[in-house]
């Protein structure tokens, strides 16, 4: 990649007022001797250019870099296989290219690799052309051989975007592709969509909080995107018919895996937050671990089950089964209840569309208000308890 | 058995504020730490060199002042450490970042085994792992919840998978990305720490490098750029319960029991 924009400094207008240096979300400009200077990490992002209010900063072009877009079209989707069949991922990820052809005029393509693969499911999916890559050596999923497949279908293909469901084993294949194409991908995005310049534009929240970056990977492709279940719509299929399907076989599947799979382990059924209908989620605002038990009673009482923001999984207090969050997992209940839970981006990824939300936080400022139907801006300490007093004096009306 | 480590130096909070009037981040001070998840790889590690032996180096890329988690991986026992850094290679994206890193494990001689926390609490992406592996052209595994056994030409792990848990074997030299879950950091004694402090570090720079090439480095070496960053405005959609405890208390009961009526 070549040199395309730098951040000069106009001296000659720079007052060395210092407002770069507040907006800079990188910390990548200092004053010195009175003028400001850009520091090698500065990312280009423009804040401070807006903020300086002498105009002395400048993005300057320099040998601009132009990639023969019209070479890479299509929107290709990962479909991947569970328990002979499709995750449902896959059709969220089919929604979004589905949208986001409409966007550009262009198709959308899918690729899928395993064993004896049942596609029947890609029916009425607006589906141009589905590439196959169906051998043994793809009967469970290896790192290496199925990111070949995917790298063969890229190179046949040339999308101009490449979308996939973050399960674990896409999130690891994913930089494998990456790599290989020295290419641009952003992880877990909350938005997608296409500017004027036809680029993708990846919308995810960055530097904790409540912040959101958008990201752009304008002159490399494909351009590469994952993002979690249950955060973008999943198309519905219409009408049965097939998309073409081409059958493709890696010439060098001579290459011996490195890998290779002993034994399937049981998972032991857990009950899923996923599934509950009611959700007690407590977050930061929780002092000390032996306080948890309280709201777990209350989320059993009402007859749901507890969970949790992701502070409280990084003290080792819950487990990460039970985080909700953008690096969690997304509820859709009809109630959730939240207990010192601040609300941020990464949170209200995971839950912002529970039916009915109840927020009880001692800041009136929480985002977590934001997005709760009800709001007790209160000592969940002090609510709780008598909350969980007074329920179960109405323990008769309750509908077991 | 080499044995190589992958670290990074993250803000110790994660609670960056922005102020929504003039669209900037507020930052008290920022104070840095060691990435959680790499304990645990600094920790597997180290359990290996017992069982197995050999060395283990530390690599972390970032501006000097990085060798704090360099010291305090050597707190807990690591042998070696090396600081990347350079002009060059800031301002990099998750690419640019494992490129930077594969460079400088291959400059530093063959691992047969790389660890590598699951992600980053500041980035999050779990990518740089599985691309530095494929950078070396090594095999990787995400995801690595126990390790059951090791010699030095393969390694069985147990990796989490969607819907369950594989046993999986694979060959070294290999890159394993470890979760939480793998095993429990030691905590380093005030004598480590303080014998740390005197350590000599390795600084790599660019021209440390086998490719010296400035482009495929930092910022002109990430195809992603970050175009602008923002607040996303909500209006408050919901109704305050207010009163005191009492009444607050009466109204979410009344309320949560009327939420939870079968309906018709």
């Amino acid at each position: 990649m070549q040199k395309m924009q730098k951040l000069t400094i106009k001296e000659y207008a720079c007052t060395g007022c210092g407002c770069c240096v507040e907006a800079c979300p990188f910390s990548a400009i200092e004053i010195r001797e009175g003028k400001a200077t850009v520091l090698e990490n500065c990312r280009l992002c423009e804040t401070c250019v807006k903020f300086c209010p002498a105009g002395a900063l400048v993005l300057e072009e320099s040998s601009p870099f132009i990639l023969d877009k019209n070479c890479w079209k299509g929107i290709l989707v990962y479909i991947q296989q569970f328990e002979e069949e499709i995750h449902p991922i896959s059709y969220e990820m089919l929604g979004k290219a589905h949208e986001l052809a409409g966007q550009c005029g262009e198709e959308v393509y899918a690729v899928s690799v395993g064993y004896r693969q049942n596609l029947s499911g890609l029916a009425g999916c607006g589906i141009r052309r589905v590439y196959v890559y169906d051998a043994q050596e793809y009967c469970y999923f290896r790192g290496d051989f199925y990111g070949e497949a995917l790298c063969d279908c890229v190179k046949r293909l040339r999308p101009s975007v490449m979308l996939l469901g973050a399960t674990l084993e896409a999130r690891s294949l994913a930089p494998y592709v990456a790599v290989r194409f020295s290419t641009g991908l952003t992880a877990d995005c909350t938005n997608l969509y296409l500017n004027d310049h036809g680029d993708l534009v990846q919308v995810r929240p960055a530097f904790g909080g409540n912040i959101m970056a958008q990201i752009v990977t304008a002159h490399t492709r494909p351009q590469m995107a994952t993002v979690r279940y249950q955060v973008m719509d999943a198309i519905k299929p219409s009408g049965d018919s097939m998309p073409e399907i081409c059958h493709c076989h890696l010439s060098n599947l001579k290459l011996d895996s490195k890998i290779q799979v002993l034994e399937r382990q049981q998972e032991e059924c857990q009950r899923d937050i996923i599934g509950e209908k009611l959700l007690v989620v407590i977050g930061r605002g929780v002092t000390r671990k032996e306080d948890i038990p309280m709201f777990a009673e209350l989320a059993e009482f009402l007859g749901g089950n507890i969970a949790c923001s992701r502070s409280l999984v990084e003290k080792g207090w819950m487990p990460i089964e039970k985080q909700i969050g953008l690096s969690g997992k997304t509820v859709h209940p009809n109630v959730l209840i939240t207990c010192g839970v601040s609300g941020s981006v990464q949170f209200l990824a995971g839950m912002s569309s529970s039916k009915e939300i109840f927020a009880i936080n001692c800041d009136p400022n929480a985002p977590i208000f934001s997005v709760s139907h009800w709001s007790v801006v209160g000592d969940m300490y002090e609510v709780v308890p008598t909350l969980l007093k007074k329920l179960k004096q109405k323990k008769s009306l309750f509908p077991g | 058995m080499r044995i190589a480590v992958c670290i990074k130096q993250v803000p110790a909070s994660q609670e960056t504020k922005m102020d929504p009037k003039k669209g900037i981040l507020i930052r008290n001070g920022l104070q840095m730490t060691i990435n959680p998840y790499d304990l645990y790889a600094i920790e597997i590690a180290l359990r290996f060199r017992e069982k197995i032996g050999g060395s283990i180096a530390a690599f972390t890329m970032g501006p000097p002042s990085a060798d704090q988690v360099l010291r305090e991986a050597f707190a807990m026992g690591v042998n070696m450490g090396y600081l990347l850094t350079d002009r060059a290679f800031a301002g990099a994206d998750t690419l640019a970042t494992s490129y930077t890193l594969s460079q400088a494990i291959a400059s530093a001689g063959r691992f047969d085994i790389i660890f590598c926390g699951r992600q980053t609490t500041d980035g999050d992406t779990a990518q740089v792992g599985p691309a530095i592996a494929s950078y070396l052209r090594i095999p990787f595994l995400s995801w690595v919840q126990e390790i059951i056994s090791a010699s030095a030409d393969s390694i069985i792990v147990i990796q989490s998978v969607t819907g369950g848990r594989v046993m999986v074997q694979v060959n070294t030299p290999c890159l394993l990305s470890v979760d939480k879950d793998v095993c429990q950091p030691r905590l380093p004694t005030l004598k480590n720490k303080l014998e740390a402090k005197k350590r000599e570090i390795v600084i790599l720079n660019l021209e440390n490098m086998p490719d010296t090439n400035p482009e495929r480095y930092g910022l002109d070496g990430s195809p992603t750029k970050v175009e602008r960053i923002f607040q996303p405005k909500r209006a408050a959609i919901g109704r305050t319960i207010a009163g005191d405890l009492d009444q607050i208390t009466d109204t979410l009961t009344e309320k949560l029991l009327a939420s939870l009526k079968p309906r018709n």
